[in-house]
Parts: structure tokens; C-alpha cells; sequence
């Protein structure tokens, strides 16, 4: 038996969800993207591209720390799946992700900075050794052929990649089936890593395409990790972009939209490259999977003990981050060499001067976060299946698109709303930036959700409002408590759109963070950057509250 | 080459499952075990192949032409496996799959192999098309002959017959003991059906070898 007939409210509520998401979403985004273009159609700022000799150097670190961050990413987490998954090593992983992927881009940077910069943790640490007295003469943070972002950019962008994973292999389908794979393959003479490289990664990273996309873009056109971390002489491609797109002069902002879109067409070429490269690397692992060889045991490198080193040390990195936030910002007069500070000013962090920005950046973030959940779940509740798919990756745009080249357009269409340098402007521009996240973490459960308790829910008499409030939404209280944080943690890190669309009217903790670190005003960047890692996490730790009903109520009253 | 089974005992914490199985498997023979649902059955092929999983513990001794297997490695036993599902790799061809598990050689002798087998189980031409563009009866019998390709000592088939429809099973049925014997291979054979134990097989009902704890168990 089906669903009881659409009613006019029924109508009327997915016309209205349908209205909201176009004006909203797709139609800005569309028009985003052509204002985009349309700046850079301009030749003289093509020939001032062409002309400026920082160009090819910074198009260079561009494209060299993006490929090298998203190929470092993908190799180390194959090598941590391969080995451990399976293992009692796996849940551990499983549970450390959630702390890495709270920590922002902005805080990790700084973080980061903080180790390794010449007076950093690691200097002091090893001045113990060495009898040093000053700081070595190190170009650590901010060297000019983009290393140490790269390395950071892949730490970054590992837990994210693992996540990923991590969802997948923990699918119903995929899960039973993998582990008789994996001992079907053993009884044929294959131990687990083999077949993992030979036949398991081929089979599965057609289906990582979007999240592997999604790391390269990032990495591609990051700006304020690049600020913070980055080369500075030539910068990236994409901190150039952006320095040109802050200049009021109109020649130098055509210069940036022409900037950006050459990152755009960047990442086209990479994703081909990258296709090219996949099929070939497909081609080759199946070749040696039909071979017949076996590795044998002299071959055999211990790759389980590798892959639980290299998990303990990227865990302990985050650690020493984490670590290193907390000091810093707690920290008086910090001498070199001394290990720890000489005195404490452990109350820096509850400055009163904070706690606007901080109540702002909450309360945008929140609001943004919440206005695109309702639009996710609206989505899903009423779009068709065959639509759903279909419009999935328009939604799904933003994750993918270049953020420079979607930021021109939404920022020329806010000036266009005259929303620009407004709260609104700003909410708005968050809210499509949070959308895709929270369309991510709901759809599985959304699509997944069993039609036929709808149809009981109907067959029983009661409305589907009533099934959707009472019966739906406290079942999926989980995927919609992970949305909103997840939402609020992006919402929060947004550097780029509260800057430009916000026309430097607004600070949140991220462009102070962000701002004062690029000013090489590390110590009190520090204190927004412990902010704007807690922040999230208190968001997360709410949500995981709400995901977990209190022992001996149940998970909800129908 | 016979495969003995010494003793063996099978338990989860607390709550033993079965224990003093004894059996000798020759060449080319069937030996199934029967049992209800959650007797322990699909957990001792488990055991045999090396992948059982605790809480559950096995003890007693498997062994083949005299040589315990318990101390040989999963990829080191020789042992092919039978599914409900057929587990085909979706991404590879019906060839390619095949060609995983036969054992290393000339590229030529190896394919002509695969292809060989394909043609005597009646599915000559299908190398090159990908499990999904195959029925389920054809699929299975594919199954089948990757893990036969593999040259395998021993095969544990775990109530292979349960997915397909009653036509399909009766075929695969027959297709199934053929090989095995041609093959000479030891066969073990779980299931909870009657109808698929082979003819002039050996069988054991687990349920009997269940220890008085257990069943007592069960009556409380």
C-alpha cells in the first residue's frame, strides 16, 4: 500500500522547500559562478598576468603543494586502511578522527607554525640537546618552496580522506563483504595487504571520487592556511588571488578573478591528470592481480608496524598541536630556549575583549548552521529519488568549485542585493558554504531510512507531520546532531566569505586568528586560534549529548 | 591426501557448542555437517580456514596428509571456500577473476586454463563480461571454479546452495559434485538441508556431538 495522497499543505511545503533552495542555493550559485567568469574575461588583466614574473613561480607552489598534500593524504591513508583495517588498531583510529577533523585549518596552521617556527617546541626541544642559546636560523615556517604547507595541508587532510573511508567500509553491504574478500583471497594464497592493493583500492576509490576532489580543490586554493604557513615570496597562486581581489584598484581585482580562474582551470587539468593517472594505476594493479603471484615471505615488509607508527605519529602531531595552542596561549614571557614559559597568564584566553567576537563568531556560525540544516532535511523530504541523484552533484558544487572563484561571485552578487558589508550578506553566503557539509552527513541516513514506517506511521491515521516530528526527525536525531555540529565547525572556519562579503566589517575568531598570524602576530593569534579549535569541540561534544539519550529513556516518545 | 579431524571442540565463553568431533575425509569425498541455526557449523569451517574470530575458541586438531594446519598460515593451507554469496570481484572480468587465483606460470598456459574451465562448465565466451552481466547460477558456478583454479587441498563450502532458487540448486548441486570429485579434492559441506547432501556422502548432525551443558542450556 502507498503513501496516503499528497495534501495541499504537502504540496505547498515542497514548492515552498523547492523556492527556498533556489533562491537560496542554486540560483545564486549559478550566477555566482558566471559573475566569476565574467570578471575575468578582461585582456588587459590577462596580459598584466602574464607580465607579472610572480605568476609562473606561484602557480608552481600552487599546483606542487596541492598535488604533493593530496597524493601524501591518500598514500598514508591507504597505507593506515590497508594494514589496519580489521585489526583492534582500527576502532582506535576510528575514534581519534573526531578531535582531528573538529580541529580547524586556521588553528592546525598556527598550531603547526607555533612547533616548528625557529623558537618553536621543536627548536626548544632539541636546544636541550644541542646547548642552543638562540633560535636556529631556520627557514621552517613560511619556506619559499612550500614544504612544510604541504606537510601540513596532508596531516590536515588525512583524517578527513580516513573519515571518509571509514564510512564507507563501515557500509552493511561493504563491511560483510570485505572481510570475506579478505579471507576468500586468504585461503587463495593472498595475504590481506596484497589484495587490498591489488584488487580492494581499485575496486574502491572510484567510489572516494568526491572527497578526493574535494581535498584537491581545498589544497589548490587555500588562502589563510597559506597566509599563515605558506610561502610569502612568491605566495600561492591562491594568496596572490586573494591580495589582488583586496586591492580597491579595478585593474588589480580583474587580476584576481583572472588569477582565480586560472586555479579553476588547474584543477580541471589535475582531476584529468588524475583520471589519467587512476585508470592507468587501475590497469597495472589488475594486472598484477591476475599474475597469479603470491608475495612471499622474504619479500614481505612489516607494513602493520609502519602503519601503527605512522598513526601514532600523526596522532601525536595533532597532540603537540593541540598541546602547543594550549601553552601559547596561556603563556607569559616565553624566553629561548626555556622548554616551558617562564610565567603564566593563564587567563589571556577569557580576555573580556574576546568575548564579542566570540559571541559573534557562536552565533553566525550556529545560525548559519542551523538554516542549512533546515534546508538539507527539506531537501530530502521532498525531492524525488531520481531528481535527488540527478541534482546531487549541483549541491554538492561548492565542496569542488575552486572557494576564491565561487567567493567573487557570491560577492558580486551581494553587492548586486546590496547585501554586501550586512549581516545578511554574510549569513547567507555562510549558509551556502555549510550546506553541502550538512547534505554529506544527512543524506546516507535520509536515503537510507526504511519508506515503511512512513507508510505505518499514514496507515495508522496520524498526519505526516505528526510522523515526520514524532517518528522521523527523534530517529535520525543522530545524523541531524552530527550535521549541526559539523555545520557550525565549517561555518566557524570560514575565513574568505566573512572578509570579503562582510566587507572587514565583521571579526570572528577565524579572521583574527587568521589576520593577526599573518602579521606575524603569532603569540596573539594564538587565543583566537584556541577559540576556534574549542569552539567546534564544544559543538561536537554537544552533539554527541544529544546523539545518546540518557541510559533508561528511550530514544524517543512517539 | 585425507583430511582428519581430531577432537575437535568448539565454545563461546561459558557456553560450549560442540565438542569431540572426529571424522577422515578421503580425497574426492563429501563429508557434511548438519546442524540447526547457531550450532556452530559455518564457525568451524571458520576455524579450518584459519579465521575464526572470538569470542569464540576452537580447540583439537585439523590435519592433512598427516600435517596440522593449525600451524600453517591462512594463505599457506590450500584451502578454497564456498560462499552463499559468490564474493566475484565486481571490477574484474570473469577471466580476470579466475586468473587471480590460478597459481603463477606462462601467461598463455594460465589463461588457456581459465578459459578451459569456463568452456566445461558451459560458460565458453563469458571471460570477458563482468560478474554483474551474469545470473546467479552462473556466477556461482564461476565461484566455484576460481577457488578450484587455486588447486586447492581442501574445500569448505558453506551452505552454498541456500541463495539460489530450487531449479538452480539442484543443477549446481550436480555441478558441484562433479567437480569435486574430478578434482579429488576433501569437501566439507555445511548446511541445515537435507536435499544438499550428496549422494553416498557422509554426514554428521552436529546436534548430537552438542555437550550436556549446552543443551541444557537450551532446556532452561
Amino acid at each position: 500500500m502507498s503513501a496516503a495522497p499528497a495534501g495541499l499543505v504537502w504540496r505547498l511545503t515542497r514548492q515552498a522547500v523547492r523556492a527556498l533552495w533556489a533562491v537560496v542555493f542554486v540560483v545564486p550559485l549559478a550566477v555566482a559562478l558566471v559573475l566569476a567568469l565574467a570578471q575575468a574575461t578582461d585582456a588587459s588583466a590577462w596580459r598584466a598576468l602574464l607580465a607579472d614574473p610572480q605568476t609562473l613561480p606561484a602557480w608552481r607552489l600552487s599546483a606542487g603543494t596541492a598535488v604533493g598534500a593530496s597524493l601524501s593524504a591518500l598514500l598514508m591513508a591507504m597505507v593506515i586502511t590497508t594494514h589496519l583495517h580489521g585489526s583492534r588498531w582500527w576502532p582506535r583510529v576510528s575514534s581519534a578522527l573526531a578531535p582531528m577533523l573538529a580541529l580547524p585549518h586556521a588553528a592546525f596552521a598556527i598550531g603547526f607554525a607555533l612547533l616548528l617556527m625557529p623558537s618553536g617546541l621543536v627548536a626548544r626541544a632539541l636546544a636541550l640537546a644541542t646547548g642552543w642559546i638562540d633560535p636556529p636560523d631556520w627557514r621552517s615556517v613560511n619556506d619559499p618552496q612550500g614544504l612544510v604547507l604541504m606537510v601540513m595541508l596532508a596531516l590536515k587532510e588525512l583524517p578527513f580522506l580516513l573519515w571518509n573511508l571509514l564510512a564507507l567500509l563501515a557500509r552493511p553491504e561493504l563491511s560483510a563483504q570485505l572481510q570475506r574478500h579478505v579471507l576468500l583471497a586468504g585461503t587463495l594464497g593472498y595475504r590481506a595487504p596484497a589484495l587490498w592493493w591489488r584488487v580492494l583500492w581499485p575496486m574502491l576509490l572510484p567510489r572516494l571520487v568526491w572527497p578526493l576532489l574535494a581535498v584537491l580543490a581545498y589544497s589548490l586554493s587555500v588562502v589563510d592556511v597559506a597566509l599563515v604557513i605558506g610561502p610569502l615570496s612568491p605566495p600561492t597562486l591562491a594568496a596572490l588571488a586573494w591580495q589582488s581581489l583586496l586591492d580597491g584598484d579595478r585593474a588589480s581585482q580583474a587580476l584576481g578573478a583572472v588569477q582565480v580562474v586560472v586555479l579553476a582551470a588547474t584543477l580541471i587539468a589535475l582531476v584529468a591528470l588524475a583520471a589519467l593517472v587512476g585508470a592507468l594505476w587501475r590497469r597495472a594493479a589488475l594486472r598484477t592481480a591476475t599474475a597469479g603471484h603470491r608475495p612471499t615471505a622474504a619479500r614481505r615488509l612489516d607494513g602493520s608496524s609502519f602503519a601503527r607508527l605512522l598513526s601514532l605519529a600523526v596522532a601525536l602531531v595533532y597532540a603537540l598541536v593541540a598541546l602547543m595552542l594550549l601553552l601559547a596561549a596561556s603563556a607569559g614571557p616565553w624566553p629561548f630556549p626555556a622548554l616551558l614559559p617562564t610565567s603564566w597568564d593563564a587567563l589571556a584566553a577569557l580576555r573580556a575583549a574576546l568575548w564579542p567576537t566570540l559571541a559573534f563568531s557562536a552565533a553566525l556560525a550556529a545560525s548559519a548552521s542551523v538554516l542549512a540544516l533546515v534546508l538539507a532535511i527539506g531537501w530530502l523530504e521532498v525531492t524525488p529519488p531520481r531528481a535527488d541523484a540527478a541534482l546531487t552533484p549541483v549541491l554538492l558544487a561548492p565542496l569542488v568549485v575552486p572557494p576564491l572563484l565561487l567567493l567573487i561571485g557570491l560577492y558580486q552578487g551581494a553587492l548586486w542585493l546590496r547585501l554586501d558589508g550586512s549581516v545578511w550578506g554574510l549569513l547567507w553566503v555562510h549558509v551556502v558554504v555549510v550546506l553541502p557539509y550538512a547534505f554529506i552527513v544527512l543524506a546516507p541516513a535520509w536515503r537510507g531510512y526504511d519508506a515503511r514506517f512512513e507508510t505505518t506511521a499514514l496507515a495508522l491515521g496520524r498526519s505526516r507531520l505528526a510522523f515526520w516530528w514524532r517518528v522521523k526527525w527523534p530517529m535520525q536525531r543522530a545524523p541531524i546532531a552530527a550535521a549541526l555540529s559539523v555545520g557550525f565547525a565549517v561555518a566557524l572556519a570560514q575565513y574568505l566569505p566573512t572578509l570579503f562579503v562582510g566587507a572587514g566589517r565583521f571579526a570572528t575568531v577565524t579572521t583574527e586568528a587568521v589576520t593577526l598570524s599573518a602579521g606575524g602576530q603569532r603569540q596573539s593569534a594564538v587565543v583566537y586560534a584556541l577559540w576556534q579549535a574549542l569552539l567546534p569541540l564544544l559543538g561536537f561534544a554537544l552533539a554527541a549529548v544529544v546523539r545518546h539519550p540518557r541510559p533508561g529513556r528511550p530514544p524517543f516518545t512517539p | 591426501m585425507a583430511l582428519e579431524l581430531v577432537d575437535l571442540a568448539l565454545s563461546l565463553p561459558q557456553r560450549p557448542l560442540i565438542a569431540g568431533l572426529q571424522a577422515r575425509v578421503e580425497p574426492g569425498e563429501v563429508l557434511t555437517l548438519m546442524g540447526e541455526s547457531g550450532c556452530g557449523k559455518s564457525s568451524l569451517l571458520a576455524y579450518m580456514a584459519g579465521s575464526l574470530q572470538p569470542p569464540l575458541h576452537a580447540t583439537g586438531t585439523v590435519r592433512l596428509d598427516g600435517r596440522d594446519l593449525d600451524a600453517l598460515p591462512i594463505e599457506q593451507r590450500r584451502i578454497g571456500l564456498l560462499f552463499q554469496d559468490d564474493l566475484l570481484f565486481p571490477h574484474m572480468t570473469v577471466q580476470q577473476n579466475l586468473l587471480f587465483a590460478t597459481p603463477p606460470g606462462p601467461r598463455t598456459s594460465r589463461t588457456a586454463r581459465a578459459d578451459s574451465a569456463l568452456a566445461e562448465a558451459g560458460l565458453a565466451g563469458f571471460g570477458d563480461r563482468l560478474p554483474h552481466t551474469l545470473s546467479g547460477g552462473q556466477r556461482a558456478r564461476v565461484s566455484l571454479l576460481r577457488a578450484l583454479l587455486a588447486e586447492p587441498r581442501v574445500v569448505l563450502l558453506d551452505e552454498p546452495f541456500s541463495r539460489l532458487d530450487a531449479a538452480l540448486r539442484a543443477q549446481m548441486r550436480e555441478f558441484v559434485w562433479q567437480r569435486l570429485k574430478s578434482a579429488q579434492v576433501c569437501a566439507l559441506l555445511v548446511t541445515h538441508d537435507v536435499a544438499d547432501v550428496p549422494p553416498d556422502g557422509k554426514v554428521i548432525d552436529l546436534g548430537r556431538l552438542r555437550p550436556l551443558a549446552a543443551a541444557g542450556a537450551d532446556r532452561a
